[in-house]
């Protein structure tokens, strides 16, 4: 899992410590910018408002100066070119108290002459009466007056000027308020824009600041929960944590992780070969169904089971077996490719999944691998063991669209590939499927059948030579199924020979003919043997032996009351076996036949070293003894056989009186067929006993 | 009763107080004969400037005005004793009117002037009260200027309770020489009555004789010294106090 390594771990910075600053700090910043902006804004503000208002009254003020001092000029013109005296005086007042005004009088520090108005007018009044007395020579006349025109022009130069430097000032003051303004302006907007961009760039720091600190890390942690979840997460990192409090949460998610992975090796892989158990092919098998259906392609499902592992576990240990099982784990393993699936569902079953298929049999190429990697030997503890895989093969979508209907198929397929004689494959068809839920079928109402006690025991009884006398029976299992029919041996003896109910059966068969036998001899047949048919399983069964004796001891049988039969081919298919293990029932004391004798291949070196005491000659030669030379010849054979081997024969299928002639006359020991008795059920053979009893036969 | 309530009536009581206030006719002491400033017209009716600028201010404050004249020195003391609200009379400010009453924004500027005989020289104000009798209005600044600087010759200073007082007593020689307001001289040298009188002296305006005029208001309300000074600075805004001074002034007095 990719995660921090915790040597290189950065400083980590505390977000809570962060934010609490950036808090205090945007705020203080917030707080120092709007107390910037407030005093420059309201020093700018009050120096407009006061200076408008100072600006407003120090303007007016001067602009009546300069109004006062026009109408002064204006005045001063008239009084000169006025010549009534009473017109002159009034026009003089009126300048002498305008020359008095406060608004004149102001310009007195700027210009001194404006200041001596008063004065210079007073003394142009008296030179204008002195001019107006009636005994001057015009002469006299005309200087006074051009004294006093020169006296005004003095002073009317002086008011021109005063008033002129007032115009300009009120102009100049104009202006300069208007650039004071400007200023004020300019400086509260500089402060504006500055504040703005540096809000934002506090803004845009605070931004990339929260995005590496905090979003970048979330969504890293975001994508790798989700990869988690989806089970992808070895591609995604985990982000670096630059904060304690990202941190935390990314040794959490590592934690959970780990914690994850564990629990779903605990749940979803086997401990022992480390494969995918059933759980996680489950969870797996999903995934690679989903990809076929998107992709269009095939998937083939593999059920792989080895041949015999059984005995290498019986044999060997239970931990050799373990052994065997990593080994063969591994190599499968090798076999596939990273995308195919392999997982053990316990004992000796594997499951594999191979997907991207075009054509069904592109799996071949895998399967024959997967076959060469079972059976190469595999060395343990100075033994080299080998073993076989039969692997039945079922492929998506052609034989199923479900992973339940996939298995089934596939291990229907696996048993086909079994009973094909182990060591290869079989691709699961539909007729296999048939036959195998016909066998499933049959295999459930065999084991219900015994528990609700459907199995009934009849008997054929076997006669001397003569015809006359019953001297033995075969017991012959019957099944009444739940339906009341009785179902042909034909039918499910193969079924509960394939499984371990043929052993439950024959136990119950076993025990059945020994309670019969018991009951007859009591009634008087004391001299009756009865037959009772073992399966191969049944042989190869080692508590055989001590249930025989036991079931000798309870009912008081005579072991050789009690003949068991096998089959020549089961006798035959491991001889030494049937040899040993026929030696040790024959221990007991009980009868040993070989049934259905001349159908298989008897070695004759192995029949003589057979503990057996009789030899039942197969239907099949008795049928036709009457048209076929050749059969009557082997029977004529068999009996010798027999006879020399010091066997009894007993020929089977004796339905005609002709075949019962001709077999006497041979000299068979006993006979079995329709002509003499069907199979009856206990109490049947029970009444005939009697009656053979009553008619002294 | 809920805030909300208290609330309303309380800007109901304040309203309807206000209400109140506002319909009281404002009582304005003005002095009886300063032409051009407050006098009566030949139908007997108390007009001139500071007579429209009283009615002008009792419009702007939307209340009545109940115009009632007093001599010069009686209408600070009944101003700051709250018989009267506002008084007019070409008050200018000092400290110790200040102490007394409250000043309104300034109206107009002053100076005061010496006015006599027209044969008289060019003098300064002590040469005058050597020579004869100077007269002044009562209570004024003028008579208060002239009382610092008379030294022995305080006998000769005549303190008299009008304007017109001061004026007549000019016209009958009973005074040689007027210490008065500029305007009021002015006026008066304009008049019939001031024939063969000008001004006698250079002008004076140190020592609080010159400067900016005031309205004075009672000194327990504060809210109606607000009240006239926005009155009057909106009547500059308006223009109306520059065309009321020119009905009585051939220039401006501000």
């Amino acid at each position: 899992m990719a995660g921090p390594d915790p040597v290189k771990q950065p400083r980590r910075l505390s977000l809570r410590k962060f934010s609490l600053w950036v808090s205090l700090l945007t705020g203080m910043a917030m707080l120092l910018a709007v107390a910037l902006v407030t005093l420059v804004s309201g020093s700018v503000i009050r120096l407009a408002e006061q200076g408008g208002e100072d600006f407003a009254r120090m303007r007016i003020d001067e602009l009546r100066a300069v109004g006062n001092i026009e109408r002064l000029i204006a005045l001063g013109d008239q009084l000169l070119s006025e010549h009534d005296a009473s017109r002159q005086r009034n026009t003089a007042i009126t300048m002498q108290a305008l020359a008095l005004h406060p608004s004149v009088e102001a310009l007195r520090a700027a210009d001194p002459a404006v200041g001596q108005a008063f004065d210079v007018i007073a003394q142009i009044v008296a030179v204008l009466e002195a001019g107006q007395a009636a005994d001057l020579s015009p002469d006299q006349r005309a200087r006074l007056q051009a004294r006093a025109m020169t006296q005004w022009h003095d002073l009317r130069l002086a008011l021109e000027t005063a008033s002129d430097r007032s115009a300009v000032a009120v102009v100049q003051a104009v202006g300069a308020s208007s650039d004071e303004i400007s200023r004020g302006a300019r400086l509260v907007l500089w402060i504006t824009v500055v504040g703005t961009l540096l809000a934002g760039l506090i803004g845009l720091v605070l931004v990339t600041l929260m995005r590496r600190q905090l979003l970048t890390p979330l969504v890293a942690i975001s994508d790798y929960l989700v990869g988690l979840r989806n089970g992808v997460e070895r591609d995604i990192d985990l982000p670096v944590a630059r904060s304690e409090e990202v941190g935390e949460v990314i040794d959490a998610v590592h934690q959970l992780a780990a914690a994850q992975h564990a629990l779903e090796r605990a749940a979803l892989f086997d401990p022992l070969t480390e494969l995918l158990n059933r759980y996680g092919l489950e969870a797996r098998i999903e995934q690679s169904l989903s990809h076929a259906r998107r992709s269009g392609l095939r998937l083939a499902v593999l059920f792989i089971d080895l041949d015999r592992f059984k005995s290498v576990n019986d044999s060997l240990g239970h931990a050799s077996g373990d052994n065997l099982l990593c080994v063969i784990a591994k190599r499968f393993s090798s076999c596939l490719r990273e995308t195919d699936l392999v997982a053990r569902l316990g004992g000796d079953e594997f499951v594999v999944v191979l997907g991207d298929l075009v054509r069904p049999e592109d799996a071949v190429p895998a399967i024959e691998k997967l076959l060469d990697a079972a059976v190469l030997p595999v060395r343990m503890d100075g033994l080299e063991i080998q073993t076989t895989a039969s692997i039945g093969v079922c492929v998506f979508p052609d034989d199923g669209g479900d992973v339940s209907t996939l298995m089934k198929h596939a291990d229907t397929a696996m048993y086909q590939a079994k009973a094909a004689g182990r060591a290869n494959f079989k691709f699961f068809d539909i007729a296999m499927n048939d036959a195998v839920s016909r066998r499933l079928f049959l295999e459930n109402a065999l084991r219900q059948g015994l528990e609700r006690d459907e199995f009934e025991l009849h008997f054929q009884p076997q006669m001397d030579p003569s015809g006359k006398r019953v001297l033995a029976a075969e017991a012959l299992v019957r099944w009444r199924g739940s339906d009341g029919r009785l179902v042909p041996p034909i039918e499910f003896i193969p079924v509960a020979e394939e499984s371990e109910l043929i052993c439950r059966i024959g136990e119950w068969v076993l025990g059945e003919a020994c309670k019969c036998l018991s009951a007859w001899r009591a009634g008087g047949a004391s001299a009756l043997r009865v037959g009772v048919n073992l399966s191969a399983r049944q042989l190869r069964d080692p508590r055989l032996p001590s249930l025989v004796a036991h079931l000798l001891q309870l009912h008081a049988i005579p072991p050789s009351a009690l003949e068991l039969e096998i089959t020549e081919s089961v006798a035959m298919q491991d001889p030494e076996v049937s040899i040993r293990n026929l030696g040790v029932l024959k221990g007991l004391g009980v009868s040993l036949a070989i049934d259905d004798f001349g159908t298989g291949y008897s070695s004759l070196a192995y029949l003589k070293l057979l503990p057996i005491d009789r030899l039942k000659l197969d239907r099949a030669f008795v049928r036709d003894l009457e048209t076929d030379p050749d059969d009557a010849s082997i029977c004529a054979a068999t009996v010798g056989l027999a006879h020399n081997l010091r066997l009894e024969l007993i020929a089977e299928g004796v339905e005609t009186h002709a075949q019962h002639v001709f077999l006497r006359d041979l000299g068979c020991d006993l006979l079995q067929g329709f002509h003499f008795h069907r199979p009856m059920d206990s109490a049947a053979l029970a009444r005939l006993l009697d009656l053979q009893a009553v008619s002294g036969v | 009763m809920t805030v909300l309530s208290r609330v309303v009536l309380a800007l109901w009581v304040g309203t309807g107080a206000c209400v109140q206030a506002h319909g009281e006719d404002l009582v304005v002491l003005l002095t009886p004969h300063s032409v051009p400033f407050s006098y009566a017209d030949e139908q007997g009716r108390l007009t001139g400037f500071n007579v429209d600028v009283a009615n002008a201010v009792c419009r702007e404050l939307g209340r009545g005005c109940r115009l009632e004249v007093r001599p010069f020195p009686d209408i600070l003391p009944a101003v700051a004793a709250g018989r009267a609200d506002l008084g007019i009379a070409n008050f200018l400010r000092t400290p110790e009117r200040d102490a007394l009453v409250r000043f309104s924004i300034p109206y107009w500027r002053s100076t005061s002037v010496f006015i006599g005989r027209a044969d008289r020289a060019l003098a300064g104000s002590s040469s005058f009260l050597e020579q004869g009798q100077v007269c002044v209005v009562e209570g004024s600044m003028q008579a208060r200027y002239l009382g610092a600087h008379a030294g022995e010759h305080a006998a000769n200073l005549r303190a008299l309770p009008s304007n017109q007082g001061v004026l007549d007593h000019l016209h009958n020689g009973l005074c040689q020489v007027a210490l008065l307001p500029t305007m009021q001289a002015f006026s008066f040298l304009k008049s019939s009555q001031g024939q063969g009188f000008a001004f006698v002296a250079a002008p004076i305006s140190e020592a609080g004789l010159g400067g900016t005029v005031h309205m004075i208001v009672r000194p327990d309300d504060p809210d109606l010294q607000d009240e006239v000074d926005r009155a009057i600075a909106s009547l500059i805004r308006s223009g109306e106090h520059e065309r009321t001074a020119r009905r009585y002034f051939p220039f401006n007095i501000f």
